[in-house]
């Protein structure tokens, strides 16, 4: 702290502070990853717009994997518990927080969800953020890997509108392709996109209607 | 959109500073956005002004500066601005971690972070 000025009425003060409004969030994001790792459980965050098949794509995922990992799945929303109880028929531990008005999962929210599953007989959390192609990208859960999920009914611009969540994702899965036709989207293009904003993303094509392409997915998470 | 939790803890390290400092009041507050930082600095600045209703940060006027952002690429050693993609057909332009000079994957050393730099506060003599 070091004195500027000197004003009639009193003193004015500068002081430095430097100090990251982002910071406390990583901090935990961090807290939350070292949990995990002390419990060999990989974590993956789930991002996209509302409807682009998050959950969808987690419950093909969910119906794969099962037998050979132990998943968990926490669920954000901003009220309601539709997709918790959608997912929690595949008879895996399911936490739902719900984030009220909040744009996205923070690192807090995750850390009291985590105190909620049975850490020690997990090794796979599917985390769904709220729906939102912004905020998220911002926000760092602890998780091992970013999944963002686009569909084609979002149209061509959806990469080019929002590429700040790509740089923070390490997957990218364009789904809903069987209405690529109908929509008029060069899937192509939307890849060049994707490719264009974060060359080392591993981009996917999925239909989570039918099941096409989720076998992909786990591969380009190296599950 | 989430400008409100970031404006909270802007008011939350403000305030611990100035009563810190013994502050009668806080006439300005500096703070540097990053480029790649998705905080709307009009947002921002209104859910500040919302929280610092009645206390000593009221009249504090912020002060905000943008830091560009600067990338690495660990393939060639270029370090200098983020590439632009131009889209002229759709006259869009967006930033890539597309290496500008040979096409890898860089790293973002600075303009993703938002933070509070100093603040001026009065103190009574
Ligand atoms: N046609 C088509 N519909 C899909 C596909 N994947 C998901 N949907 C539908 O899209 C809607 C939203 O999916 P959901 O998984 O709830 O999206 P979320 O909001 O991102 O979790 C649901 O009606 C799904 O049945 C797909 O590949 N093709
Ligand atoms: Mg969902
Ligand atoms: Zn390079």
């Amino acid at each position: 702290m070091r004195e500027v000025v000197t004003a009639e009425e009193g003193e004015v003060f500068d002081i430095e502070l430097e100090e990251s409004l982002l910071e406390a969030n990583r901090r935990l994001a961090e807290q939350n990853r070292a949990l995990l790792d002390q419990h060999g459980i990989r974590a993956i965050d789930v991002m996209g717009s509302v409807g682009s098949g998050k959950t969808s794509l987690i419950s093909c995922l969910v119906e794969r994997l099962k037998d050979q990992y132990r998943i968990a799945y926490i669920a954000g929303d901003l009220t309601t518990t539709i997709d918790a109880d959608l997912i929690a028929r595949h008879g895996i531990p399911v936490v739902q927080v719900n984030t009220g008005k909040e744009c996205h999962l923070d690192a807090n929210l995750v850390a009291k969800a985590l105190k909620r599953l049975d850490l020690a007989s997990t090794d796979l959390i599917f985390i769904e953020n709220v729906g939102n192609l912004i905020c998220p990208a911002e926000f760092p859960l602890g998780s091992h890997d970013r999944l963002v999920v686009v569909s084609i009914t979002e149209g061509p611009y959806v990469v080019m509108k929002h590429p700040y969540i790509f740089m923070e994702a390490q997957v990218a899965v364009i789904n809903k392709v069987d209405l690529a036709e109908v929509m008029g989207v060069d899937v192509g293009k939307l890849e060049a996109d994707i490719r264009a904003v974060n060359p080392s993303l591993r981009t996917v094509r999925t239909c989570c209607r039918t099941g096409e392409g989720v076998e992909d997915v786990i591969e380009a998470l190296g599950l | 959109m989430h400008e409100f939790s970031v404006a909270k803890r802007l008011f939350d390290v403000a305030l611990r500073a100035a009563l810190e400092n013994h502050a009668e009041r806080v006439s300005e507050i500096r703070l540097v956005i990053g480029r790649l930082s998705l905080v709307n600095p009009d947002q921002l600045a209104f859910w500040f002004r919302e929280l610092s209703k009645g206390t000593v940060l009221e009249e504090a006027k912020l002060d905000i500066e943008f830091e560009e952002a600067e990338v690495a690429c660990p393939s060639c050693g270029y370090r200098g601005p983020i590439g632009l993609e131009d889209r002229p057909e759709y006259h869009l332009v967006f930033p890539t971690l597309r290496c500008p000079s040979c096409g890898s994957k860089v790293k973002v050393l600075r303009g993703r972070d938002c933070l509070i730099k100093s603040m001026k506060v009065l103190r009574k003599k």
